[in-house]
């Protein structure tokens, strides 16, 4: 059995989500992906919960701050990264409310490589 | 003349020019700034009304110069004309005297003055409605961008650990798909600078032949990161459409505005749908709306499904600074723009809103060209049955009234209900003797949904002719089946008669 990590990618926007993919992938872990929070939370009731997801804030459907909140409450140990290329609402910036709604990290778009394979080894040596 | 002027201003500090033909005068006009122009209405080369047209600048409703005309007595004709073509004021030639000319010249200059600086005024205040617009974009456009750097950065990231790897180990296919990835981002970040760039522009001295589906389609893809991934934008775009005369720029801020007024309608999200129609509004409806010249107009409706609005606001919506937004939130402006704009273009707006379900804008812009005066009458279809009887439910007083009037006119009896209840104990006590039912589908409380449901309870074989202030695909998505018969407001007369014909021949079939 392979005990390469998993990370689980959410982002609408299909250019971002494949290159975040191989990006990660190139980082040496194994990658999953879904469209908005309503299939990514379809797809993980369905298997195993990955070590990271890494979701986007502005999406059709579901949300990325609903989609934290709900799979911080199911997932107590799941890690998850929040991206958004700003933007806020009413309540304030997408990035602060996502890590008040359970987000263990948040990085802004465009993101930064380094960054991502940094923030991601953190959280991995966590668990 | 030269003498009267040189009474009226001994001092010296008029300089005279003078020009004896027309041709002379556009010379002269054209080379220098005059304080103001005597022009005479004989001239031996061209009438002064032709020379004035040729100065004028519709924009500003001003010729380039202060104008007087002179005519000669009885010329009311050409006096109006002159006024309308941007002459401030006008002295019959008999009258002419040093203290008409002082007077006439001070009011002339005075009168183009201010007019001058209100246009300017409102030149900046619309260029100012255009970046308050621009600016509704900006944190959609941003988050587009820093998209598309994300790939860019993540890609060049991969190709920079491939050209490090050790020899023979590069990809080169994977290079080559990484190239591609960051080519086609690019490109697709020149497109969106594009379509900013259409908000954004300076305003055009003309307006251009336009398709208005393209500016739509270019207005969603800019506006959809804006409005929040709540709101679901539709399109439901007609195929065909007659190209319509418009400032693009103008038009594309127009969809801003209503766009920004829907989302914040929809504070829990919801659905903004763009929809475009032909539609011919006819002298019924022109004799409604005092501003609508009758004729084929491009339809575009801005629906959302938001909180609505009630009649009291929807009567003042396009009234500047009128605004329901709190302090600091709204200027009021948006609407009078698309009023604005919409007036300029020779079209006519209207606003359609159940409170609680919705609201829908309807812009409606005339077809490019001169419209077909020697178009015959449509030939109306001769009614089924003269003097079948037609219910007509509709709670809007000059609404079910135009109704009555086309109805009759083509022949029909009618009975007339202005609500829901009323219509159905009509139904209950005229039974048999009612053909069809007209209705509108929202009546407040009882519908016309029910009114048909309750009524063909009684009598199984009724005709229905449903129609609603929202556009038919609303309608059939929530309200009504495939095969009942819809037509939407504003209707004309040679539509409404065919979709009566059409649903009164129905039953005429079912009872073979």
């Amino acid at each position: 059995m392979s005990d390469r990590k998993t990370v689980f990618i959410v982002d609408d926007d299909d250019f971002v989500r494949t290159m975040i993919s191989k990006l990660v992938a190139s980082f040496g872990y194994d990658t999953k992906g879904a469209r908005d929070g309503m299939q990514a939370i379809e797809m993980l009731s369905a298997s195993s919960p990955p070590d990271v997801l890494i979701t986007d804030i502005v999406m059709p459907r579901k949300g990325g701050l609903e989609t934290v909140s709900e799979l911080r409450a199911k997932y107590p140990a799941l890690k998850i990264i929040a991206v958004s290329g700003g933007g806020r609402s009413e309540q304030g910036d997408y990035l602060e409310l996502a890590r008040k709604s359970g987000a263990d990290e948040i990085i802004s778009k465009p993101i930064d490589p380094s960054q991502l394979k940094e923030v991601l080894k953190q959280l991995m040596g966590k668990q | 003349m030269r003498r009267h002027l040189a009474k009226a201003f001994p001092d010296g500090d008029v300089n005279i020019r003078t020009a004896g033909t027309g041709v002379e005068g556009l010379q002269l006009i054209n080379s220098r700034s005059f304080g103001c122009v005597f022009l005479d209405y004989l001239l031996p080369d061209m009438n002064g009304l032709d020379l004035l047209r040729s100065i004028y600048d519709a924009k500003t409703d001003l010729a380039s110069v202060p104008v007087v005309m002179l005519t000669g007595k009885g010329s009311e004709s050409v006096m109006l004309e002159a006024l309308r073509w941007g002459a401030q004021d006008y002295i019959v030639k008999d009258n002419i005297s040093f203290h008409s000319l002082k007077i006439a010249l001070t009011k002339a200059k005075e009168v183009f003055e201010l007019k001058r600086n209100r246009a300017m005024a409102e030149e900046k205040l619309q260029q100012a409605q255009k970046m308050e617009a621009v600016g509704q974009l900006t944190s959609g456009v941003a988050h587009d961008f820093n998209n598309l750097l994300s790939v860019v950065l993540g890609n060049v990231y991969l190709m920079q650990e491939q050209i490090t790897a050790p020899p023979g180990k590069m990809d080169t296919n994977a290079l080559a798909e990484e190239l591609t990835a960051i080519e086609t981002v690019a490109r697709n970040g020149a497109e969106l600078v594009r379509r900013l760039m259409l908000f954004s522009r300076q305003r055009q001295l003309a307006s251009q032949t336009a398709n208005v589906n393209d500016c739509i389609r270019d207005a969603a893809t800019l506006l959809k990161a804006s409005l929040g991934a709540t709101i679901e934008v539709a399109m439901i775009l007609a195929e065909g459409l007659p190209s319509i005369s418009l400032d693009v720029s103008e038009f594309a801020n127009v969809l801003i505005n209503m766009s920004v007024n829907a989302r914040d309608a929809m504070p829990g999200g919801g659905k903004l749908t763009f929809e475009t129609g032909s539609i011919v509004l006819d002298e019924f409806y022109a004799a409604q709306h005092p501003e609508v010249k009758a004729g084929e107009y491009v339809m575009v409706a801005v629906s959302d499904t938001g909180t609505g609005i009630d009649r009291e606001v929807a009567h003042r919506i396009f009234e500047p600074f009128f605004t329901t937004k709190p302090p600091g939130k709204g200027t009021g402006l948006g609407l009078a723009m698309v009023y604005g704009f919409v007036r300029q273009s020779g079209g006519h707006v209207d606003v359609y809103s159940e409170p609680g379900h919705g609201t829908v804008f309807r812009l409606y812009l005339p077809k490019a060209g001169e419209p077909d005066r020697t178009e015959a009458a449509p030939v109306l279809p001769e009614p089924v049955q003269p003097g079948s009887i037609i219910l007509v439910a509709e709670n809007d007083d000059e609404v079910r009234g135009t109704a009555v009037t086309m109805l009759e006119k083509l022949g029909y009896r009618t009975l007339q209900a202005k609500d829901g209840k009323v219509a159905l104990d009509l139904v209950k006590r005229e039974q048999a003797a009612i053909d069809l039912i007209f209705t509108d589908i929202c009546m407040g409380g009882f519908d016309g949904v029910e009114l048909v449901r309750e009524a063909r309870a009684l009598l199984p074989a009724l005709p229905a002719v449903f129609t609603s202030g929202y556009t038919e695909h609303t309608v059939r998505a929530n309200k009504i089946a495939p095969d009942d018969d819809f037509i939407g407001k504003p209707y004309h007369q040679e539509a409404l008669a065919r979709k009566i014909h059409v649903a009164l021949g129905k039953r005429k079939r079912e009872n073979v």
